[in-house]
């Protein structure tokens, strides 16, 4: 093969000062949790765990804690000897047997179903075609696609192993690199010829490390302490050689890059040493020196953080972390109360300060600030300028300006138009290069072209004459700061005033600076931070309220990449601020560690660097290793307890989850208690995180600022939540994004859709139901009532069937009755003509007739007549009586009484009778006479007919109670049986065959009670007595 | 098995045992030797392969470092055959089946030797920057080893020194270090080997030592040797043994010598005395023992419990 490489060495050469970077260092071990000082791994998550890898097991790291994960845990092999983070976030870790592991979802599971060989792996790449390389220590390269089933492999190593897999930029070439060769891998053209260019290292040394230092360039250390810069141009390998600065007669054990053209190297006698090769260049960073520097420590493995940490695995010494300090502090020497008035940085000449004990400067980085030798002595400087290459204007407090060439270190006082009272405050130069100076009397301004000074004042429209300072922006402005004044320019030689923003109060202005956007921003004593933009127009106010560490601005300060450094007496501010993206305020007082801050310590032009003044020091903001991190932290929501205790998240859902919290979690209604633990992934001053959580659904705002790491809810309501947490690092940034964590607390039954839905269909079918069956119901009670119905109209047409019935019944038989009435009538009347004529003849016939046998004949005839006679008469009467007409009148009724018996004078003589009247019967009664007569004869008839031969009596009662005539006829006649009393007012009864009556007189006297509504009672004892009792009421005439 | 362990551990806490080159300082071997495999066995090497094994002890948390004297084939220390041409690779295996795969331990070339997992592989040829230079490899991790605690202390390496091309002998030392830059021994740490390819030294009357442990299982050992060239002469010291002749192999060949033991010299080092009673120089030998049953015995670069001496006994009448 033909040789392809050639050796180039590379220049270099050293800045005058080089400020090194100086990194804290913390070392692990066992002894701090890891699970062996062997460490082959170092990833990086996207939560920001670090990940570690040993011999014994993995760890990962969050900043305060180790955990670690074995084959218990689901580890293929506790030796771990690669590690990989695909773009999904899967964690890949490679082991010692040949398997590797993938951590994904909170659980380990096998990589590839392939068991891929018996070999250690050494390194993974993951290209993007999704597909991963594998180099093992038996020289086997190996790649799984396909779904991670499919395995190819190619012995590239010939038993030598692949220590270093990458890809060649816009190629599809892979650098592969074992102890003796470098190759180039085709990856498209894997099958036939793969192996595009073979190259041994330089001098036939062996490869002790590889790494990318750029795009196109890799840093490769051999075993024989060479380092090598190695490019591959058209598919062929260049080799530059790098001669680094301090590192002559060391050994190097170890060389490493962390790309972005800076690496690190590490000797045999524990000098590890930081550099950055740019072009020809190399620079030295920083120099640690092993405290433990006889231990051989061997580094294995080198890492850099996101937050710009360095950590270096070692073989059998642990992991080191290098963490850049926040700041550096360069002592005044000798001279601990020297105030810093002014500083000024340029790069290659050191820093130049002015302060009150006089003029300083750094020319090394390792030394404190020394005195610049000059005439001048102590006096105190309150300005310096750049006046031109090499020459500067020094400003004194006794008023004189000098001067200062400062490479032949002569010193020339300047004659301006200042006397000794007059206080110089500040010389600057605008972008003309006129130079203005501020002074107690005015601003003079040095105009360079007329080689003359022009003094502006009060009279120039100056707010005051005492001027502090004086700014000059890139628009040709000049600000001034006044005493107690207002806010003023100069443009174009005149002096404009802009109103105070306040009212009632002017601005109480101590100093400028213009942003990227060209807007000035103004620091006041007390009132925060006004911004104008450029029509004079006040844009923005910044105060405590916005973030702002103190209203009280001493200075600003701007960096290269526009961020504003607002210096107060002991704090300071940071302020990103761009009109596209906003103004976000950090507090970075800590970074001065407790030092105070000098009111005018300022320089335009301090590089990279922040530098402010202090006193009796100046202090150096090491800003680059916050650039790493400007998100700020990641906050994992490390563990979720309910009820306080531990769960096997499993049991939500199919998951297997080792230490880690699924994405979603369902809850039951009872399950309500929930402790949530977070934890921010910091490896840069974790102690200072704070935090702030919100559960939304359950709180309206973020929770005050805390160190809690964790945090319960109880009785949440069911519903859906999510966890937010966040976190603000040392530096005061926050999160980007917060963390989150959803659940839900799931309602209980009787909440929940489908059971209301449940209700209301039961609702429904209740109601249906009982509509239903009320219908049914009615329905039926219809159809019955129908058949009710139908039977009542049959019934009544059955009713009225009959009733019509009747009616005609009881027409016919009122008819019947009116017939028979009429029958009686006409019988009893017209038989009663014959009847008499009958009796007139036989007693006509009796008078002519003598012979006593038809004498005796016609007697009986005219007996029988008489009682025929008798008959027809009754049953007239009740033909009369019948009719229902009542003839009423007034009566005695004692007259009556007595007329009554008048009449049966001959029957009470013959039978010899016993009669007596109550003497009441003298009372006058109003009925009908006639009829009420006709009771009494018929009474009094039935009792002389039924009377005893001897002895009888008959005792007449009348009584009047209220208007009711009682009526008592009492005779000892032969009584009536006791179950005849109930015949003897029916028709033709009679009580005994030898009766002589005919049947009719009680019957008439019941009919005629009942017409006179009165009635009709009869006591008797069978041969003893009978008692009538008659009840009629009186009738009342109108 | 496990009463056996825990004796070896007890001899070597006893010994205080560091570890030590092998071939050892005590043997009076100068050098290890792998002839290339196209050589003629006549030259002294059966197979064209040396296995040794490295054993940490498992409270070694420190790496260590196999560091190889002259490893490459070439210059005043390697044995030439018209001019250099070989090469010899030296391969460090770790992990399972390293000393527990079915050949490891074999004598014979039976199978592959190469079980367990490469940790790392150097070859050599001509290569005048390791001559006559130690040379180190790793450092290694002594958890990339294959524990055993039942017949061994610890973590078990093996080195295959394999002659790959070429008909030239390589003659080479190792060296099992805590330190990459110089011979530091570490404590408990030992190299041993079943079967021992050496030069012989070439000084009339010195005496070059081997030493096998004899566990309690062991009643007989079988001394083989190969190509000794009737060169030296061989004898058994033990601590019952005042120096039992062992019979050796002639040219090229094979010799087996067989030796009962007695209970006293059961679990302990067996002393293999081979004295130079010829002139013959450069003279490369294979020895390996296997007890009654034809199971290989370590030789241990440190006798384990010292090297034994007869004890003498007075019988009195």
């Amino acid at each position: 093969m033909r040789k392809c490489h050639f050796i180039f060495i590379v220049s270099f050469f050293v800045q005058s000062i080089v400020f090194a970077n100086e990194y804290q260092i913390t070392h692990y071990t066992q002894h701090q949790g890891l699970p062996q000082d062997y460490v082959y791994s170092l990833m990086q998550d996207n939560k920001n765990y670090l990940w570690i890898g040993t011999g014994s097991g993995l760890a990962k790291y969050d900043g305060k804690q180790f955990l670690h994960f074995d084959t218990k845990d689901g580890l293929r092999h506790d030796f771990i000897t690669s590690s990989k983070l695909l773009p999904n976030g899967e964690r890949l870790f490679a082991h010692f047997n040949g398997e590797i592991s993938s951590f994904f979802n909170g659980r380990f599971s096998s990589f590839s179903s392939n068991n891929i060989i018996n070999a250690s792996i050494n390194n993974m790449f993951y290209d993007k075609m999704d597909r991963l390389w594998a180099g093992t220590k038996e020289g086997e390269l190996l790649l799984i696609e396909n779904g991670r089933k499919k395995l190819k492999k190619w012995i590239i190593g010939e038993y030598e192993s692949i220590n270093f897999i990458d890809t060649v930029s816009s190629t599809n070439l892979l650098l592969l690199s074992t102890e003796s060769h470098l190759q180039l891998f085709n990856t498209e053209d894997a099958t036939k010829k793969p192996i595009v260019c073979k190259e041994t290292v330089p001098d036939n040394g062996s490869i002790l490390n590889i790494s990318r230092l750029n795009t196109n360039s890799w840093l490769m250390s051999t075993s024989d302490s060479h380092l090598y810069v190695v490019k591959v141009v058209n598919a062929k390998f260049v080799f530059e050689e790098l001669i680094l600065p301090d590192f002559s007669n060391k050994n190097i054990v170890f060389a490493s890059s962390l790309g972005k053209n800076k690496f690190w190297v590490f000797s045999d006698k524990g000098a590890w040493k930081e550099y950055r090769i740019f072009g020809s260049s190399i620079s030295l960073l920083s120099t640690i020196i092993d405290p433990d520097f006889n231990k051989e420590i061997v580094p294995n493995v080198l890492f850099e953080d996101n937050e710009g940490n360095i950590w270096v695995g070692t073989f059998g010494n642990g992991l080191f972390k290098f963490a850049l300090k926040r700041s550096t502090f360069f002592k005044i020497s000798r001279e601990s109360d020297a105030k810093v008035n002014t500083l000024y940085f340029e790069s290659g000449q050191g820093l130049i300060i002015g302060t009150s004990k006089g003029l300083f400067e750094l020319t090394d980085a390792t030394k404190p600030f020394e005195r610049v030798k000059n005439k001048l002595g102590n006096v105190g400087i309150v300005s310096i300028c750049l006046f031109e290459k090499d020459i500067f204007l020094v400003a004194t407090d006794n008023s004189k300006i000098y001067f200062w060439n400062k490479k032949n270190d002569t010193w020339n006082e300047w004659d301006i138009p200042v006397t000794e009272q007059d206080k110089i405050k500040q010389i600057t130069k605008d972008k003309k290069g006129n130079v203005w100076i501020a002074t107690s009397t005015g601003a003079i301004l040095y105009d360079f072209d007329r080689k003359q000074f022009k003094i502006l004042t009060m009279r120039d429209g100056l707010a005051h004459n005492y001027v502090y300072s004086i700014y000059p922006d890139s628009k040709g402005k000049i600000w001034f700061v006044t005493h107690k004044s207002g806010l003023s320019y100069y443009l174009g030689k005149k002096i404009i005033s802009i109103k105070s923003p306040l009212e009632n109060s002017g601005l109480d202005i101590n100093c400028f600076i213009e942003d990227n956007d060209g807007r000035i921003w103004v620091g006041t004593s007390g009132q925060g931070i006004f911004v104008v933009d450029g029509q004079g127009n006040f844009v923005n106010y910044l105060s405590t309220k916005e973030g702002l560490v103190s209203d009280f601005v001493y200075f600003f300060q701007k960096d290269e990449q526009g961020v504003i450094w607002v210096g107060h007496k002991n704090g300071l501010s940071k302020i990103s601020t761009s009109i596209k993206n906003g103004i976000f305020i950090s507090d970075y007082s800590q970074y001065l560690d407790g030092n105070e801050l000098t009111p005018s310590a300022y320089s335009g032009n301090v590089g990279n660097d922040i530098w402010l003044g202090g006193i009796g020091k100046c202090i150096k903001l090491n800003i680059n290793s916050e650039n790493k991190s400007p998100e700020g932290s990641y906050v994992d929501i490390s563990n979720l307890k309910l009820n306080y205790e531990q769960i096997n998240w499993s049991d939500y859902g199919n998951i297997n989850y080792t230490n880690e919290t699924p994405d979603f979690i369902k809850f039951a209604h009872s399950d309500n208690l929930l402790t949530f633990s977070f934890n921010g992934i910091s490896f840069s001053f974790n102690d200072q995180l704070r935090y702030q959580y919100k559960l939304e659904g359950f709180d309206d705002n973020w929770s005050l600022l805390t160190e809690q790491t964790f945090v319960s809810y109880n009785k949440l309501p069911s519903g859906k939540y999510v966890f937010l947490v966040k976190s603000r690092n040392y530096a005061g940034i926050w999160s980007a994004k917060p963390t989150s964590l959803h659940f839900e607390i799931l309602p209980p039954y009787w909440e929940t859709w489908w059971f209301r839905i449940l209700v209301i269909l039961f609702v429904f079918v209740l109601v249906y139901s009982i509509i239903k069956i009320r219908t049914s119901t009615l329905k039926n009670r219809n159809k019955a009532l129908e058949i009710e119905k139908i039977k009542l109209e049959n019934e009544i047409l059955e009713r009225k069937r009959i009733e019509s019935k009747l009616i005609r019944s009881e027409i016919s038989l009122k008819n019947t009755n009116q017939e028979l009435s009429t029958l009686i009538y006409r019988a009893s009347h017209d038989l009663r003509g014959p009847v008499s004529t009958i009796s007139g003849l036989v007693n006509v016939a009796k008078l002519r007739i003598v012979e006593a046998e038809s004498l005796s004949f016609f007697g009986m005839i005219n007996t029988s007549t008489e009682k025929l006679d008798m008959i027809l008469k009754k049953l007239f009467l009740v033909s009369e009586i019948k009719q229902n007409e009542i003839h009423p009148e007034v009566f005695n009724l004692k007259t009556l009484v007595l007329d009554v018996l008048h009449n049966f004078a001959e029957s009470i003589k013959e039978k010899g009778f016993q009669v007596e009247v109550d003497d009441l019967l003298l009372r006058d009664f109003c009925t009908d006479k006639k009829l009420f007569e006709t009771v009494i004869k018929n009474v009094i008839d039935n009792s002389l007919m039924y009377s005893r031969k001897l002895g009888g009596q008959l005792v007449i009662t009348l009584d009047v109670s209220g208007n009711e005539l009682v009526l008592k006829i009492w005779d000892n006649g032969k009584g009536i049986k006791p179950d005849l009393i109930e015949k003897v007012f029916d028709m033709f009864y009679k009580a005994s065959d030898i009766s002589k009556g005919n049947g009719l007189g009680l019957y008439i006297v019941k009919n005629i009670v009942q017409i006179l509504n009165g009635e009709i009672f009869i006591k008797s004892k069978e041969h003893e007595y009978t008692i009538v009792e008659v009840h009629i009421p009186e009738i009342k005439i109108k | 098995m496990f009463k056996k362990g825990i004796s070896i551990l007890i001899f070597m806490s006893y010994f205080g045992a560091f570890s030590q080159p092998a071939p050892g300082d005590d043997m009076n071997i100068p050098y290890l030797v792998t002839f290339g495999k196209d050589s003629e066995t006549k030259w002294g090497d059966h197979d064209f392969v040396q296995t040794f094994f490295i054993e940490i002890p498992v409270n070694a948390s420190k790496p260590f470092y196999l560091r190889i004297f002259d490893p490459d084939v070439f210059g005043k220390f390697d044995e030439i055959k018209h001019q250099f041409n070989s090469q010899t690779r030296f391969s460090i295996y770790g992990g399972k089946g390293t000393i527990s795969g079915p050949n490891a331990v074999k004598d014979m070339p039976v199978g592959t030797r190469q079980s367990g997992i490469l940790l790392k592989t150097k070859l050599y040829g001509n290569d005048p920057k390791s001559d006559g230079k130690w040379v180190t490899i790793g450092p290694f991790n002594p958890t990339e080893g294959e524990i055993n605690t039942n017949e061994y202390n610890g973590y078990i390496f093996k080195i295959l020194a394999e002659g790959l091309i070429g008909d030239d002998g390589n003659l080479y030392k190792y060296f099992v270090s805590s330190s990459a830059i110089e011979n530091v021994a570490i404590e408990g740490a030992n190299i041993f080997t079943f079967e021992y390819t050496f030069r012989l030294n070439d000084e009339l009357g010195s005496v070059s030592h081997i030493y096998p442990f004899v566990t309690e299982d062991v009643v007989a050992v079988h001394i083989k040797t190969f190509d000794l060239d009737d060169d030296s002469y061989m004898r058994l010291v033990s601590v019952a043994k005042r120096g039992e002749q062992i019979k050796g192999s002639l040219e090229d060949m094979w010799a087996t010598s067989i030796h009962e033991l007695v209970p006293q010299e059961k679990k302990t080092s067996l002393d293999i005395q081979i004295i130079k009673s010829k002139s013959k120089v450069n003279n490369n030998m294979v020895m390996s023992i296997t007890n009654q049953y034809g199971k290989n015995i370590p030789f241990y670069n440190i006798p384990i419990g010292g090297v034994p001496k007869y004890k003498y006994t007075i019988k009195v009448k």
